[in-house]
């Protein structure tokens, strides 16, 4: 579903901030990406997005794959209402109105989001932003699912409902890359793991094999992020 | 020391300002654009001194009042308080009243500089046509910059006082009255300009009274702090519109549902990804008009060129420097949308996107080539 081979990357010619990150993501698969603040996470997603200036190396999601983005800080059109962003959606990936109108009537029912459907998101908190950025991601059913730091502004019931979904979509054989900092959970529902530090993969492999590699096989994921960046 | 903190601000802001503008700006542009479009233009301003156009006698006299009087709305008023001074001047409220009143003087500066500049501009056709006497032509510059000056505080504030459709009834209302007011101004200064002396101090007197009961209510200083972090990074913000590399800035609404189309309501159906594309342009560039405005300048540019430019040839090159603008005001407002929003982009492969560019750049360009064609036929 999602190859990455990035040979390096960065904001500005010759200055690489991502080098040799080489990993995927297949059907039905978790793969947690973390690491410290600028290890380089969030690059590699760029990269992936086509977002990233300069870049050598390939970082390809599958011809006509339906995939979802959710990046780390909530983005919407500031001048559309909620209902606008879901139409929008629903126009450019073709989806069918019978549908996902239903789905996503359930979803804003979940996340008590029905009554603010015609106000601009903006106006919303960081949480009920979250939640949108969700359903707009829910409803097209995608395949593949990039979500940077999703935990983020969500309150307990909405984690709670997030990693329901994630274990429901994998069911369904979606993959997953997720980036994030909550390492406790990463290690409770992640297939596989890739550690980044200073912009390039320290570790990968699945729990046991990170632990192994870190020499902590007694040890939490916590134990294998390296000293300089803790 | 509230003056020196005041100063401080200035100095900072114009050095900031400074820095964004020479990294846009650099020897060449002024070499070849700013240096040469003085010179013409000085060239130009002489000859309407030498050889006064016939066009001038054209002119009306209010229709300039009043072509100031819109200029004067895209400013906004300055105050240089930070959000921090709703915690570290929060003890000092004398401070802020100074920096409140220094910000004042600011502004009534600002004002009265923009006001001599136009002022100076129109002097071939105020001396030239209307024959004002100096006393006239001095009444006019002080007006102007009460006008200004009350344009920039009331509209300002209006954003903190009232939103939505109040914010709109009462801009409406302001806009009116001052337009009308402009009118009999400009009237009592051809006709009585020894009478008019009497409204310029009761013109200030009005104007402090004003911001004493406007912007220097205590209660605003959290809103001038945010006004100001958004009017600091203006030039940032324009940069980044044209920066192909960076992804549009957000900004947030202060307002929780839009204007137009309350209700979500849909302007296109059926659902299709090209109309999906299309409402997307349609209401995100109706409910924020920053790029409508830059399209109705050029299509008020051609129709002034229609009129201002008496070659065809010379014509025919302006239409198509503004067809160029146009095609790359149209360029910008979709990747606004879709190359450069983290929403849109994985759409800015899709045959959809493609189409409906199409649709909308053939819909912004027809205006400009029929009255380029009509101009250039008749």
């Amino acid at each position: 579903m999602l190859n990455v081979d990035v040979i390096e990357g960065g904001y500005e010619p010759n200055d690489a901030r991502i080098e040799n990150v080489h990993f995927s993501v297949g059907p039905g698969e978790l793969v947690a990406m973390i690491g410290a603040n600028g290890a380089g996470k969030s690059t590699t997603i760029k990269a992936i997005m086509g977002q990233l200036p300069f870049f050598e190396g390939e970082a390809e999601i599958k011809k006509g794959l339906r995939y979802s983005f959710i990046p780390e800080r909530p983005v919407f059109y500031e001048d559309l209402t909620l209902w606008e962003h879901i139409e929008f959606v629903a126009a450019v990936e073709e989806l069918e109105k019978s549908e996902w109108e239903p789905l996503v009537h359930s979803w804003l029912s979940r996340f008590r989001l029905e009554r603010v459907i015609h106000d601009l998101p903006g106006s919303f908190s960081k949480g009920m932003q979250q939640k949108s950025m969700l359903i707009l991601a829910i409803m097209s059913k995608p395949s593949l699912w990039i979500i940077d730091e999703p935990f983020m502004g969500l309150d307990p019931s909405a984690t709670k409902l997030l990693l329901e979904t994630l274990q429901d979509e994998r069911e369904r054989g979606a993959g997953i890359l997720m980036c994030t900092h909550v390492l406790d959970t990463a290690q409770r529902i992640a297939d596989r793991f890739i550690i980044m530090s200073s912009g390039t993969v320290h570790v990968s492999g699945s729990l046991d094999e990170v632990l192994e590699a870190c020499n902590v096989s007694s040890g939490t994921l916590y134990d294998c992020i390296p000293e300089g960046d803790l | 020391m509230q003056y020196t903190l005041f100063t401080d601000r200035l100095k900072k802001d114009w050095r900031y300002q400074k820095g964004i503008l020479s990294s846009v700006i650099d020897w060449t542009i002024v070499l070849y654009l700013i240096i040469p479009a003085i010179f013409f233009s000085g060239l130009y301003y002489r000859s309407l001194w030498i050889d006064p156009p016939v066009w001038f006698t054209l002119i009306n006299w209010t229709g300039c009042g009043l072509l100031f009087f819109f200029l004067s709305l895209s400013s906004k008023w300055r105050t240089y308080l930070y959000e921090a001074d709703t915690v570290y001047l929060a003890k000092r409220p004398e401070w802020i009243r100074k920096l409140l009143q220094s910000g004042f003087f600011y502004n009534l500066c600002t004002s009265f500089f923009f006001s001599l500049v136009v002022s100076l501009l129109f002097l071939p056709f105020t001396i030239g046509i209307l024959t004002l006497s100096l006393l006239q032509i001095v009444l006019l510059l002080l007006m102007l910059t009460i006008i200004r000056t009350t344009c920039k505080l009331f509209l300002s504030w209006i954003d903190f006082y009232a939103a939505g459709s109040r914010n709109t009834l009462m801009t409406a209302g302001f806009l009116l009255a001052a337009a009308f007011g402009i009118a009999l101004v400009l009237t009592g200064i051809t006709m009585f300009p020894v009478l008019m002396i009497l409204f310029i101090p009761l013109g200030f007197w009005w104007l402090k009274r004003l911001f004493n009961r406007t912007m220097a209510d205590p209660k605003w200083l959290p809103n001038h702090g945010l006004q100001e972090a958004k009017w600091k990074v203006r030039w940032i913000r324009l940069v980044f519109t044209l920066s192909k590399e960076v992804e549009t800035p957000p900004h947030t609404k202060s307002r929780k549902r839009p204007l137009l189309f309350r209700k979500s309501t849909r302007i296109l159906k059926p659902i299709t990804p090209v109309t999906g594309m299309l409402e997307l342009f349609l209401k995100h560039h109706l409910r924020n008009r920053k790029f409508i405005y830059y399209y109705v300048r050029i299509l008020g540019l051609i129709v002034l060129s229609a009129f201002l430019i008496p070659m065809g040839w010379l014509f025919a090159a302006a239409a198509a420097l503004l067809a160029a603008g146009c095609v790359t005001i149209h360029k910008l407002m979709w990747e606004t949308l879709i190359d450069k929003h983290s929403i849109g982009v994985k759409y800015r492969y899709d045959k959809s996107y493609e189409q409906a560019k199409n649709w909308t750049a053939v819909a912004m360009l027809t205006p400009i080539m029929v009255i380029a064609m009509v101009t250039l036929l008749t």
